[in-house]
């Protein structure tokens, strides 16, 4: 489960002294279920997961995530998760066997375990084609694949999504979003962070949407629509960033 | 740390190393193949300086009537020529008639600087009639009326500038050695008396150092500094690919989202850098040795003192490098290992590299300069020491290398741990592991410097001063004069520090800070702090100065120095103690810690952690005072007084302690017969000095003090944090 409470986090910049990356978000994420992180480029999602996978400590406020706080107990924090992001490559001198199978040993997995473990990541992907290439000569999709099974190898309870579609085709992009529908029939809890709203109709199941490093909204497909009165999730997206940007100027 | 986890990450690192390419031809097959080939092109160049010939005019007449003549062989018969004169393409040409010295001279000089030929010798007509006289004299057919110094001897125009003219003179001057001697011998046969005469003190040499040992002086002065910079290099290039390189790939991310700690990945990173910087240094070393001894000893001519040398190869010497390289070789890999992390690219990492390589050269290049000899004191310098140590096990000087092997390590591994701790630090620092491409705007950079001024001061503003401080010491160091009198030193001492050390810093707390007072750490203190500074200094006084005893012994103050002292001695001597208190005890007191304590410290306290803040202070505290022995014990005691005003969160307590110590020291100085603590005295080389126990007594009771400022005080943490981070509620 993720719990995130009251998170800040603020950057150092030269020309605003400091900028305020996320700003006071909150929101629970439970095992089973997919939560989307729905915003523009620089809404503050990768600040939030980032956060979470421990790579940026908060400002302020507090999440944790399977029952471990992200400050204070960060190794057992990176323990519980899988974190695919598009900011996460393989090593290009690697092959895909080897890439997964250093995490899985990285994460402490007794050999016999992790082999079981990796041949059933391996089917369930569908890696076994490419299993001896190298990072260098993989394409997009088996790369893709590649960062998915490390992610999971060691079984985690939690998982995270970092735009993870971005730069992939319309095909490997849906074998992505099957792989987490999958993983959420595993009883696995995903948070999926994307700028796509076909992505986030298809595979979320709880939304919120972010601009400017704060939650507008949140709830399942079903009661946003209902609440804003609109029958497609883009508009209620556009009505939302449009009022936040017209209250931004007043202010 | 798990150790497992370190050698999963050692191998996975290694492993990827290893498939690449370009990081094992930079690290091995470069090193490897690089002396061969130098040896080579060093064959062909000796080639063709050995088969270049001086072209030479030989003006006026070169044999004289019974004596040997100057040349042994002829221009038709080159196989009888001397090495030297088959060298020489010679021109004679007849002196010319009714000519002077003069004439010829600018005439010849007009010649050369056309290139029509080398060098010339000039022997005046003037020169045979006075060695005809000579052979006369000698015969005691005339009497010795001439000197040798009434007539031009042999003449050689050159130009020092032409390289080709320079060795061609050098040509013509072993000519002449050669046949002055045959001339003087020829002329002492004539005279029938003993050779012996001319050279009536002649002197032997015994070198009594091993046959080994002198050959491998060569190799001595050139192995240290050869390693030493290719474990530099060995390090920096996997260090790069493994950490800015990663950042690029986006690989680091990948890996700090997994379960290692930071530790760990940087142990795993570090030993990986180790492995390849040791083992470019080896192969480094086999490709020296194999080009020393099997192409350029084979090129030198059998017999030569450079045959010898080169031919001789210390083979042993690899044994040694391999234990003396092992903490070099970690501290050079771990300071590439923090250098490679901050940058963002491979390419801004390949920038990192001449800084490191300018520091880490000068310091390899002492251990080649004469009279620096390995001693405590340069064994304690990183790098230099290690150089050192390693040249004296080249040269057999075991007991030296052995006497001071561990203060060469144990410095080594303590610039180690600083290295490791500092790469750990960057690998820890989400600024430097998500610095983005950042835009720099002088104009934005300016407009934020005044619109948006911080509370205290920044990292960025304490290191400004800092620099700032030391370049106008600097200047004031080299503009100052030696003072005349008293009241010059005490305002010039006084000036001098106001200005160079005091303005610095309260100019940018004034203008750069929201809270001037603050930044320079003016706030009330606890009373408690207050008289514990008071008491504190007086019993750390013995302290202090068997710690300056204790430097003097490891770097002991040259003559020159205490030459150059002297005069200035001898004028603190001669002034009133309340102005020598104002000028050295209270001035420096107040403005000293303003800048280190003050402005710089509470900068660095911003960026860093307080221990690592304190400690840079201190070294810059350190680095102000210029002599060396004063520089190791002003950092000491910055970290002391940095300690206090950390704990204290004001600068009041350092002041006193600052001023106290200072007034003490010079009291002491200027009572030579101590006789209010006569009881607490004891002799020592001459003078007296604290006894040993009231020292340890002193600094027990010191450490108590100290111990209950710690319990009494809290940093003053709060406001940093709340200025650092605006938001936090």
């Amino acid at each position: 489960m993720i719990v995130v409470d009251n998170l800040r986090k603020s950057y150092p910049d030269l020309e605003q002294d400091q900028v305020l990356a996320v700003d006071g978000v909150s929101f629970r994420c439970e095992p089973g279920r997919i939560y989307g992180l729905l915003g523009p480029n620089g809404a503050g999602k990768t600040t939030i997961l980032r956060t979470l996978a421990t790579l940026l400590k908060p400002t302020s406020g507090k999440a944790t995530v399977a029952g471990f706080d992200v400050e204070t107990e960060a190794e057992m924090v990176r323990r519980s998760i899988g974190f695919v992001s598009n900011n996460t490559s393989n090593y290009d001198r690697m092959s895909a066997r080897e890439m997964v199978e250093f995490f899985g040993r990285l994460h402490g997995m007794p050999e016999d375990e992790m082999q079981q473990r990796a041949q059933l990541v391996y089917q369930q992907l569908q890696m076994t084609d490419f299993l001896e290439v190298t990072g260098g000569r993989m394409s997009t999709g088996m790369k893709q694949k590649v960062s998915i099974a490390r992610a999971i190898i060691h079984n985690p309870p939690v998982l995270i999504f970092d735009e993870a579609t971005v730069g992939l085709d319309v095909l490997v992009g849906r074998s992505l979003q099957n792989t987490v529908l999958d993983l959420r029939e595993q009883g696995k809890c995903i948070l999926y962070s994307t700028h796509h709203m076909r992505e986030v109709e298809r595979v979320c199941d709880q939304i919120a949407i972010m601009h400017n490093g704060k939650i507008l909204c949140e709830g399942s497909q079903g009661e946003l629509r209902e609440r804003y009165k609109k029958t497609d999730l883009e508009d209620v997206f556009f009505d939302l960033i449009e009022q936040q940007m017209q209250t931004e100027g007043q202010a | 740390m798990n150790w497992r986890n370190v050698k999963r990450l050692f191998i996975r690192e290694l492993l990827g190393q290893l498939r690449d390419r370009r990081t094992i031809f930079t690290t091995v097959l470069l090193p490897v193949l690089i002396y061969p080939v130098l040896g080579l092109v060093l064959m062909q160049a000796a080639q063709f300086i050995t088969q270049s010939t001086s072209k030479i005019v030989i003006v006026g007449d070169f044999q004289y009537a019974g004596l040997p003549a100057l040349l042994t062989g002829s221009q038709k018969d080159k196989d009888n020529y001397s090495i030297t004169e088959s060298l020489l393409e010679l021109a004679p040409e007849a002196f010319p008639e009714n000519a002077t010295i003069d004439g010829v001279k600018e005439s010849l000089q007009q010649r050369l600087d056309s290139k029509e030929f080398d060098a010339a010798l000039v022997l005046t007509p003037e020169f045979g009639e006075y060695l005809s006289y000579l052979q006369k004299v000698v015969r005691g057919e005339t009497e010795l009326q001439r000197q040798h110094g009434d007539l031009p001897g042999p003449l050689i125009v050159f130009n020092s500038v032409v390289d080709k003219s320079k060795i061609a003179r050098s040509r013509i001057s072993s000519l002449l050695e050669g046949w002055e001697e045959k001339v003087r011998k020829r002329l002492f046969e004539l005279g029938e008396l003993p050779l012996g005469v001319a050279t009536p003190i002649s002197f032997e040499t015994q070198d009594i150092a091993p046959q080994e040992s002198q050959a491998a002086e060569f190799w001595a002065s050139l192995i240290p500094i050869m390693l030493l910079l290719w474990t530099l290099t060995g390090a920096f290039y996997p260090a790069v690919d493994l950490c800015a390189g990663e950042k690029e790939r986006g690989t680091l991310e990948t890996l700090l989202c997994g379960p290692a700690k930071r530790v760990e990945i940087v142990t795993g990173k570090l030993l990986t850098v180790m492995v390849f910087s040791f083992a470019t240094s080896l192969a480094n070393l086999v490709a020296i040795a194999f080009t020393g001894v099997f192409m350029v000893a084979k090129v030198m001519p059998v017999g030569s003192e450079l045959h010898a040398k080169l031919g001789v190869f210390p083979g042993w010497s690899i044994l040694w490098s391999l234990v003396v390289l092992i903490p070099l070789v970690a501290m050079f890999s771990a300071l590439s290992l923090a250098a490679a992390t901050f940058a963002r690219s491979s390419k801004e990492g390949q920038y990192y590299m001449m800084p490191l390589m300018m520091l880490a050269l000068p310091l390899s290049m002492i251990s080649i300069l004469p009279n620096v000899e390995l001693n405590l004191g340069t064994s304690l310098i990183p790098v230099s020491g290690s150089a050192l140590l390693l040249r004296n096990l080249v040269e057999s000087q075991f007991d030296v290398a052995i006497r001071y092997a561990l203060p060469v390590m144990a410095s080594s591994a303590f610039c180690c741990y600083l290295a490791v701790r500092w790469a750990t630090f960057q690998f820890n620092s989400e600024a430097v592991l998500f610095r983005e491409s950042e835009k720099w705007d002088l104009r934005l950079w300016l407009r934020q410097l005044i619109r948006n001024k911080p509370l205290l001061p920044t990292g960025g503003m304490a290191i400004f001063v800092a620099f700032s401080i030391l370049m106008l010491r600097y200047v004031a160091n080299a503009a100052a004069t030696v003072p005349e009198s008293w009241q010059d030193f005490v305002i010039d001492n006084s000036l001098a520090l106001i200005l160079t050390v005091g303005m610095p810093a309260i100019l940018v707390a004034i203008i750069f800070t929201r809270n001037p007072l603050a930044s320079l750490k003016i706030q009330k203190p606890n009373g408690l702090i207050i008289l514990l500074a008071i008491v504190l200094p007086l019993f750390l006084h013995p302290v202090v100065l068997w710690m300056g005893i204790g430097i003097e012994k490891i770097y002991p103050i040259s003559p020159g120095m205490n030459a150059a002292l002297a005069p200035v001695e001898q004028i603190m001597s001669g002034a009133p103690w309340w102005a020598m208190l104002l000028a050295i005890a209270v001035v420096p007191g107040i403005f000293e810690e303003l800048a280190f304590r003050g402005v710089i410290l509470t900068g660095l306290q911003k960026n860093a952690k307080a221990s690592s803040a304190i400690f840079v202070s201190a070294a810059f505290f350190g680095i102000t005072h210029g002599i060396l022995q004063q520089s190791i014990n002003a950092f000491a005691i910055g970290l002391l007084l940095g300690y206090v005003a950390v704990r204290a969160g004001s600068l009041l307590p350092t002041i006193i302690m600052h001023v106290l110590h200072n007034g003490i020291t010079y009291m002491f100085s200027q009572n030579a017969d101590h006789e209010q603590v006569a009881v607490l005295m004891t002799e020592y080389e001459g003078q007296l000095m604290y006894s040993p126990v009231v020292a340890v007594v002193g600094g027990f009771v010191a450490l108590l003090l100290l111990y209950v400022i710690h319990l009494k005080t809290r940093p003053d943490k709060h406001k940093l944090i709340s200025d650092r981070f605006p938001y936090v509620q």
